[in-house]
């Protein structure tokens, strides 16, 4: 029902070839924390965001898996897991 | 009919009066309707009918009058009774009925009549009269409160009906076991979010439902082309009463239903597309979100704050334990997201209340009908059985709603009363939680 392996954006351009594909993650947001402010921070360490889920106080983006250590660290960011696939099965049960 | 109509609960304990317990205890059916049915001697009958005129000038009807046509209630109005003429009987209303018994001997009226005796109920065989007319008091009920829908809505506590009277109507068995059957509520007025493969809006038991939906799988629409969204939806939301001969699939039949396609139509989501679903569902406020779907792992803390936010916000999220077990020998964990602490998991039940051999245990809360669910599914099939603890989930989140609407509880204060309502199991809390979930009477 479900791969433990994390979602690749499938980038692999020439360009990218030397680096890991990018990996999507969901950052998780301190309370009070301005994701405005995390998502900057985040770019700076290669972080890419591409959404912010307001009510969930979490930020959507893509990141090397090689430089998405170093984002942890940043202020405001409690938790930066990677996306997970989920599968439903052909048949029952379901 | 009107009485019936009116107050049928009234009714229905006046016939189960009239009927008596001997009776019942007996196997009869002797319940009388009030009225008489008089019998014409074969050579008397126009003497009959004219006695009967003088009884009641001009009231006492005739099939005869009808002309071969129907004899309509519309047709009666006003008669006091009637007088099949091939068959040689009338049947009069009480006040006459019992005018013609006094007739005295030696009268014409006497030589005529050769029976004067009450009109019965009479019941189909092999069939308790009292449950019957059980039933007939719960079609009456229905009948009623369409006949009202559009205003009202609501109302207090019920009466706690303990059988599934209305089963006589037809249920699935899921919406028997919750006893949404026989609940007065209705999610009216209750938002509640399916997140899943998306929603047939093609399929007529919906038609006029009040539905929001969004997709958030990249290039497909909300259109379910898969099955199991709209599966979940029928049994979260679907109709109280489906044309035809179809048994009632739906437990919150008046809630508006919100479909967040978080599943693509192969049945394939990240746990960003869900929780992008997720974020929506809390934007709009639901107070019930339903998650038939999980994955392995966790539990992610961007799932348990996810719950978290949803709790804040007033929206309690159930979603499936998962069905990875293979009882009694295997029982794996339960699955992400109903793994995080914030989230209610749901566990499967098969038909004879058992635990589900696939369901997963762990921290469970709270367990639905899983195995063998009748519900919706894309059209043409319309129908189908699923079997999986992503069925279980929407009944637990329908009698959610229900319980959402009659109590105006929300988030954790609703999680624990749907909890505290739970028909308790002989079985481990780790596979059933507080038990069989229940629809509040």
């Amino acid at each position: 029902m479900v791969s433990a392996k994390p979602i690749s954006s499938r980038r692999n351009s020439g360009y990218h070839a030397a680096m890991a594909d990018p990996v999507e993650y969901i950052v998780t947001l301190a309370p009070g924390a301005a994701a405005a402010a995390v998502a900057d921070a985040l770019r700076a360490k290669g972080f890419s965001a591409t959404s912010v889920l307001a009510e969930l106080a979490m930020l959507v983006g893509t990141a090397d898996p090689d430089t998405v250590e170093a984002c942890k660290s940043i202020d405001g960011v409690t938790a930066l897991e990677p996306s997970q696939p989920i599968q439903l099965p052909p048949g029952d049960p379901q | 009919m009107m009485d019936i109509l009116t107050n049928p609960d009234e009714m229905l304990e006046k016939m189960l009066n009239s009927l008596g317990a001997e009776s019942v205890a007996e196997g009869g059916a002797a319940l009388e309707t009030g009225r008489r049915i008089i019998t014409f001697n074969p050579d008397a009958i126009a003497q009959g009918r004219a006695s009967l005129n003088d009884l009641a000038p001009g009231s006492i009807a005739s099939s005869s009058d009808f002309d071969g046509d129907d004899i309509t209630g519309e047709g009666l109005s006003g008669a006091s009774g009637l007088v099949f003429e091939e068959l040689g009987v009338a049947i009069l209303d009480e006040a006459s009925g019992m005018a013609a018994s006094s007739f005295g001997d030696g009268s014409s009226a006497t030589a005529a009549f050769s029976a004067n005796e009450p009109e019965i109920f009479m019941f189909p065989a092999g069939v308790d009269p009292a449950e019957y007319l059980r039933g007939f008091a719960a079609a009456a009920a229905r009948i009623r409160d369409d006949l009202a829908a559009g205003g009202g809505g609501g109302g207090g506590e019920g009466e706690g009906a303990d059988d599934p009277a209305s089963a006589v109507l037809g249920n699935t068995w899921g919406i028997a076991a919750v006893r949404a059957n026989t609940s007065r509520f209705t999610g009216r007025g209750i938002k509640i979010a399916i997140l899943d493969t998306g929603f047939d809006f093609r399929h007529p038991d919906f038609f006029g439902r009040s539905i929001t939906h969004r997709s958030f799988i990249s290039g497909q629409t909300t259109q379910d082309g898969h099955s199991h969204g709209t599966h979940c939806t029928g049994t979260a939301a679907g109709p109280r009463a489906p044309a035809g001969n179809i048994p009632r699939y739906g437990v919150a039949f008046e809630a508006n239903i919100f479909i967040g396609k978080v599943l693509s139509n192969t049945g394939g989501g990240t746990s960003a597309s869900i929780l992008a679903g997720m974020n929506w569902a809390v934007a709009n406020r639901c107070e019930v979100i339903s998650m038939s779907l999980g994955g392995g792992g966790g539990p992610y803390a961007y799932y348990t704050q996810a719950g978290q936010q949803a709790l804040n916000a007033g929206c309690l999220i159930i979603a499936a334990s998962g069905n990875d077990s293979n009882r009694p020998g295997v029982i794996r964990p339960c699955l992400a997201p109903a793994n995080s602490p914030t989230i209610m998991a749901c566990a499967a039940l098969d038909p004879n209340l058992g635990v589900a051999y696939y369901s997963n245990g762990g921290p469970i809360e709270i367990a639905g009908p899983g195995s063998s669910v009748y519900s919706s599914v894309p059209m043409p099939k319309r129908y189908d059985v699923k079997t999986g603890t992503s069925m279980a989930t929407p009944h637990a989140a329908g009698c959610a709603a229900l319980l959402a609407q009659a109590t105006g509880l929300r988030a954790n204060a609703l999680r624990a009363a749907l909890r505290a309502r739970a028909r308790p199991l002989p079985r481990p809390v780790t596979d059933v939680g507080s038990g069989l979930v229940q629809a509040i009477q």
